[in-house]
C-alpha cells in the first residue's frame, strides 16, 4: 500500500485515499478485534481457538501496555490512540495501524510492548510525512539503560538532591516533565533555543509549578495549618513548638508546588510574640528545633532538602514597628512589633548558638540559610556590634551566615541563592496586614553571554542586537510558561495547584500580580573576553563594557515590564549546573573561540563559565577589590546579586570580618556577601576539620568528604558536577588577607572600598 | 585636571574665539570670572523638574559639564551612573552631580550653588 505524503492531510477528518481497498473495507466492517480483511494482513485473535493459520504466534498475540496487564493484540487501539490524541483523520488513522501491524506480522518479533507499537507508529508517521502528528502522539520515557544508571549512580545536576530510591523518583519525573515542557508548554523556538543553548529555561522538570517564594509566618500564625486535600486541619498554633511544626510541614507542602527556594521573612521577629514567659534554655531549645528540622529534612521531595532561608533581624524593622503583632491562638497580642525587639533578639542570638555549634559531628548545617539584613537601623539599635561579632563568628568558624545589605530605605525578602523581592510602596502598606506579605519568583530563564559574544564577532552593534534576539525569546518563554501555570490555577480547588489558590485572605495565595519573572545571565566575564580582548578584572573598560551589557538588559527588562505588565527582573543566576552545561556547548559548537575562553580543565571535561557578572574566580584579587567591582553590578539586577569571598581553611577573627562587614555595607553598593570556609568530614572518626584534605587529619582515613559552599549553599563536593569541580580547583582563596598582621580590619582601613 | 582661576578649558577657548570685539570683550570678561569644573557629569532625566531648573539657572556648556540624560534607551548613560555607583541614589534623587574626584552632589539648589562657584550662572528668567 502506497501512501504519497501529499495524500495525506491530518486534521481534515478525511482521508485522500479512498480508492485503498482495505481502507474502504474496514470503514464498511470494522473487525471485532481489528484485524483487517485485506490480504497479507491477517487478523489477530488472540488467546481464542481456531485461530486462522497465518496469524502470528502465541506470543506476539499479547501486547504489554503501560498499564501493566498483558492484552490481546487489537489494531483499533492504534487508530484509537491515534483519533484521540492527534488531529490526524480517520482513514489515514487506519492506514498507519494496517501498516504498522503489516510490520509487526513480518518480523515474527516474540515480543510486542505498548511503547514499541507507539515507536512503531511514530516511524510510520514520519515515513508519511506527518511530523506534527508524530509530535502529538510522542510518548515520554527514559530508555532502560537511563534508568539503570540512574539507579545506580547519583544524578550531579543538583547537589542538593542525595542518591536514593526518592532521588530516582524525582529524576525520572523530572525527565519526563523535562519533555513534556519542551513539547508541549514551550514553542518549539523557545524549546530550541533552550537545546541549543542559546538560553537555559529552568527547572523544566518542575514545570507544573512557579519557581520559588517568599512569604511570612504571619499567614499561618492568622490562619494555621489547613491546606486544601489535607488530611486534618489545624488551628492556629498556640504554642511555639506547634507554629515551628506548621512552619515545617507547611514548607514541605510550598515544596511541593515551588520548584526552589522557600523564604521566610523576618522569623525570629515573628515568633517572638510566642516566646514571652520562656527561659533563654528554651529560647535555645526551639531554635535548635528550628535549625535541625529545616537541616533534617531531607526525606521530603526526592529526598531533597527544603532549600529553606530564614531572613533575620538585629533591629525591628522599619515597615513592621508598628504592626500589630499576632501571638499564641493566631491573635493580636495587644501590641505592635516594636515591643518585642527583646525576644524578637533572644531568639536570632540563639539561633546563631545553634549555627556556631554546627550539627552533631561539628559540620556546618547546610539548611536553614540564615540572611541577617544589615541595614541603618541596625547600626542605632542597642547591641549590635555585639550581634555583627557574634554573626561574624558564625560565618568565620562555619559559613552559614548571610550579609544582606538594605541601604536607605530598602527593603527586601531574600532567598534561593541570591535572589531577592525587593519590597515596594504597596508591598510595605501591606506589612500593616504581614500575612499578605508573600511574593514569588515564576520562572528563571538565563541567557549565555559568551555565545552572543562568539556570534557577534567584536561588533557592538551585532552584540546588542544579539542581546536584544535573545532576551525577547526569554520573555517568550516566561509569556509561555505563565500562560500554562494560569491553565493550572484556573483550575482551582480540584487543580494541581490548589495550595497556590486557596483565599484564606480574600486573595490566592500566588499573587500573580505580584510575580516576577527572572532574566539571569551566565559568563559576562567571558563575553566581554571575548568581545574586548579583556576580562572584566583587567582593565576599567572591560569592567565598563561589562557594566553597559547589563545596563542594557535593565532597560530591556523595564521596557518588556511596561510592554507586558508583568514584572521582569535580572537576577544573578546561580547557574549550578547551567554554567557547566553552556560551557560544554560552547566548546562542543564555538570551537577554536570558545576553547581559549572557557575556565576549568578541558582535558579533565571540568568547563565552566564564570557566573552571571562575576569577576574570575581564580584572579588574585583582595576581597576588597572583589566586593567592590562586583558590587558596581549589583544595583542593576533588582531581583539578587551576592559576592563570594572563599576562605579556604583559614579562620579569620570575627573583628576582622565585622569590620569588613561593615565597610561593605558603607562603601560599595554591594547587594550581600558571604564568607565560605571549606571542612573535612571524616566517615571513620566522625570528626570535622578546617579545609579540603584527602585525608582525615585526625585518624588518617581516607573516608572523607569535602564541604564548601557550592553556589549559594553548603553541601558535599562529591554531589557537585564537573564544572562546579573545576570552578572548586580555580577558586582564589582569600581568607589570609583577614588573617595577616597587615592585612584584615587593619588594611580595610588603609584601602578604602570607595573608587 | 583642575584649571586656576582665570583660566579657560579649551573647548571654551575654541568657542570663545570669535574675531569681533564683541567676542574678544567677552573673552576678556569671560577669562576672568571662569573656573573649570573639570570632568563634571550631570546626570539628569526627562521630566525630572529639579533638573531643569539646574540646566536653566547654571550655563552648563560655558562650564563644560556634560549633560548625561536617563532613560529607556540610554544603557551607556546607565552604566556610567553604576561606575560611580549612584544607581540607587538616582532612584530617589535627582539630579546628580559626579565630580572628577567621583564624589556626587545631589539636590538642584545645592548643585546649582556649587557651580555658580565657577563663575557662569545664567539670570533668573533663564
Amino acid at each position: 500500500m502506497e501512501v504519497g505524503n501529499s495524500q495525506v492531510q491530518p486534521g481534515r477528518g478525511e482521508s485522500t485515499d479512498p480508492s485503498s481497498p482495505s481502507i474502504q473495507a474496514s470503514q464498511a466492517s470494522p473487525p471485532k478485534n481489528g484485524g483487517g480483511e485485506k490480504r497479507g494482513s491477517p487478523a489477530f485473535h488472540s488467546g481464542q481457538a481456531g485461530k486462522a493459520k497465518d496469524e502470528t504466534t502465541d506470543m506476539a498475540l499479547f501486547v504489554r501496555t503501560s498499564a501493566e496487564t498483558l492484552s490481546d493484540w487489537n489494531r483499533q487501539r492504534i487508530v484509537e490512540a491515534l483519533q484521540r490524541e492527534t488531529t490526524i483523520d480517520p482513514d489515514t488513522a487506519e492506514r498507519i495501524s494496517r501498516e504498522v501491524e503489516e510490520t509487526i506480522l513480518a518480523s515474527r518479533i516474540s515480543l510486542v510492548t505498548a511503547p514499541l507499537i507507539r515507536e512503531l507508529v511514530d516511524a510510520k508517521l514520519i515515513e508519511h510525512g506527518l511530523e506534527e502528528v508524530r509530535k502529538m502522539h510522542t510518548r515520554l520515557g527514559v530508555p532502560l539503560y537511563d534508568v539503570d544508571q540512574l539507579i545506580l549512580h547519583p544524578n550531579r545536576e543538583n547537589a542538593n538532591v542525595p542518591h536514593g530510591p526518592e532521588a530516582t523518583n524525582l529524576t525520572l519525573a523530572e525527565r519526563i516533565k523535562k519533555e513534556y515542557a519542551l513539547l508541549n508548554v514551550f514553542s518549539q523556538e523557545v524549546g530550541d533555543a533552550h537545546m541549543r543553548g542559546d538560553l537555559h529555561l529552568h527547572d523544566l522538570g518542575f514545570i507544573d509549578r512557579p519557581y520559588c517564594s517568599g512569604q511570612s509566618l504571619e499567614y499561618i500564625k492568622k490562619f494555621g495549618l489547613s491546606l486544601p486535600n489535607s488530611l486534618s486541619m489545624a488551628r492556629p498554633a498556640k504554642h511555639p513548638e506547634v507554629l515551628l511544626a506548621h512552619m515545617v510541614k507547611f514548607a514541605a507542602a510550598l515544596q511541593s508546588n515551588f520548584a526552589g527556594a522557600i523564604g521566610w521573612d523576618a522569623v525570629n521577629l515573628f515568633f517572638a510574640p510566642y516566646l514571652e514567659g520562656l527561659s533563654d534554655r528554651e529560647v535555645k531549645q526551639l531554635a535548635q528545633m528550628l535549625v535541625y528540622e529545616f537541616s533534617q529534612q531531607a526525606v521530603a521531595r526526592g529526598g531533597q532538602a527544603i532549600f529553606t532561608d530564614i531572613n533575620l533581624y538585629w533591629e525591628v524593622p522599619k515597615h513592621f514597628e508598628g504592626v500589630m503583632a499576632i501571638g499564641p491562638n493566631g491573635e493580636f497580642t495587644g501590641k505592635t512589633y516594636g515591643a518585642y525587639l527583646e525576644q524578637s533578639q533572644r531568639f536570632v542570638w540563639s539561633l546563631f548558638d545553634v549555627f556556631r555549634e554546627g550539627d552533631a559531628v561539628g559540620r556546618p548545617f547546610f539548611f536553614p540559610k540564615p540572611l541577617v539584613h544589615i541595614t541603618e537601623k541596625f547600626f542605632q539599635t542597642p547591641g549590635h556590634m555585639d550581634f555583627l561579632h557574634h554573626i561574624c563568628d558564625v560565618a568565620a568558624e562555619r559559613g552559614n551566615t548571610y550579609f544582606v545589605f538594605d541601604r536607605g530605605n530598602t527593603a527586601k525578602i531574600s532567598e534561593c541563592c541570591r535572589l531577592s523581592f525587593k519590597l515596594e510602596k504597596s508591598d510595605l502598606d501591606d506589612a500593616h496586614y504581614p500575612w499578605r506579605m508573600r511574593y514569588c519568583a515564576l520562572q528563571n530563564v538565563t541567557l549565555n553571554l559568551p555565545r552572543i559574544a562568539y556570534q557577534s564577532g567584536g561588533d557592538d552593534t551585532k552584540l546588542f542586537a544579539r542581546i536584544n534576539e535573545v532576551f525577547n525569546m526569554a520573555v517568550r518563554a516566561h509569556l509561555e510558561k505563565k500562560a500554562f501555570l494560569e491553565r493550572l490555577l484556573a483550575l482551582g480547588d480540584g487543580g494541581p495547584l490548589a495550595l497556590l489558590t486557596m483565599k484564606k485572605d480574600g486573595q490566592p495565595y500566588l499573587r500573580m500580580h505580584r510575580a516576577t519573572f527572572l532574566v539571569g545571565m551566565v559568563g559576562l566575564n567571558e563575553m566581554v573576553q571575548v568581545h574586548r580582548g579583556e576580562q572584566l578584572h583587567e582593565s576599567d573598560e572591560a569592567l565598563r563594557f561589562g557594566l553597559k551589557t547589563i545596563a542594557y538588559m535593565k532597560l530591556l527588562a523595564e521596557k518588556m515590564s511596561r510592554k507586558y505588565n508583568m514584572r521582569f527582573v535580572l537576577e544573578q543566576t546561580p547557574a549550578e549546573s547551567t554554567a557547566y552545561r553552556f560551557a560544554k556547548l560552547d566548546l562542543r559548537d564555538f570551537s577554536p573561540h570558545s576553547g581559549k575562553v572557557v575556565k576549568g580543565d578541558i582535558g579533565r571535561g571540568e568547563v565552566y563559565y564564570t557566573n552571571s557578572t562575576y569577576l574570575n574566580v581564580g584572579t588574585l584579587l583582595n576581597p576588597v577589590e572583589r566586593v567592590r567591582k562586583e558590587g558596581l553590578f549589583h544595583p542593576l539586577i533588582e531581583a539578587g546579586s551576592l559576592t563570594h569571598i572563599w576562605l579556604g581553611e583559614s579562620r579569620p577573627s570575627k573583628e576582622s570580618l565585622a569590620n569588613f562587614v561593615i565597610k561593605v555595607f558603607r562603601h560599595s553598593q554591594n547587594d550581600q556577601i558571604a564568607f565560605s570556609p571549606e571542612f573535612t568530614t571524616c566517615t571513620t572518626c566522625g570528626r570535622t576539620a578546617r579545609g579540603l584534605s584527602p585525608q582525615c587529619p585526625y585518624c588518617g582515613s581516607a573516608e572523607v568528604e569535602g564541604i564548601t559552599r557550592i553556589t549559594g549553599y553548603f553541601t558535599k563536593i562529591s554531589s557537585w558536577n564537573k564544572g562546579k569541580l573545576g570552578e572548586l580547583r580555580d577558586r582564589h582563596r582569600s581568607g589570609e588577607y583577614f588573617t595577616a598582621p597587615a592585612a584584615g580590619c587593619a588594611s580595610t582601613r588603609e584601602t578604602p572600598l570607595t573608587a | 585636571m583642575r584649571l586656576n582661576p582665570g583660566d579657560a578649558p579649551d573647548g571654551l577657548e575654541r568657542r570663545s574665539s570669535a574675531p569681533n570685539i564683541f567676542g574678544v570683550f567677552f573673552e576678556s570678561i569671560f577669562k576672568s570670572t571662569v573656573k573649570e569644573v573639570g570632568d563634571v557629569t550631570l546626570f539628569t532625566k526627562i521630566g525630572c523638574e529639579k533638573c531643569e531648573y539646574v540646566k536653566k539657572t547654571v550655563d552648563l556648556n560655558k562650564l563644560g559639564v556634560k549633560v548625561e540624560v536617563l532613560g529607556p534607551d540610554n544603557p551607556d548613560s546607565l552604566a556610567h551612573l553604576a561606575w560611580h555607583e549612584l544607581v540607587a541614589v538616582a532612584e530617589t534623587q535627582l539630579p546628580i552631580l559626579v565630580l572628577d574626584d567621583s564624589s556626587s552632589i545631589t539636590g538642584a539648589i545645592r548643585i546649582k550653588n556649587y557651580l555658580a562657584t565657577f563663575g557662569v550662572q545664567r539670570p533668573a528668567n533663564g
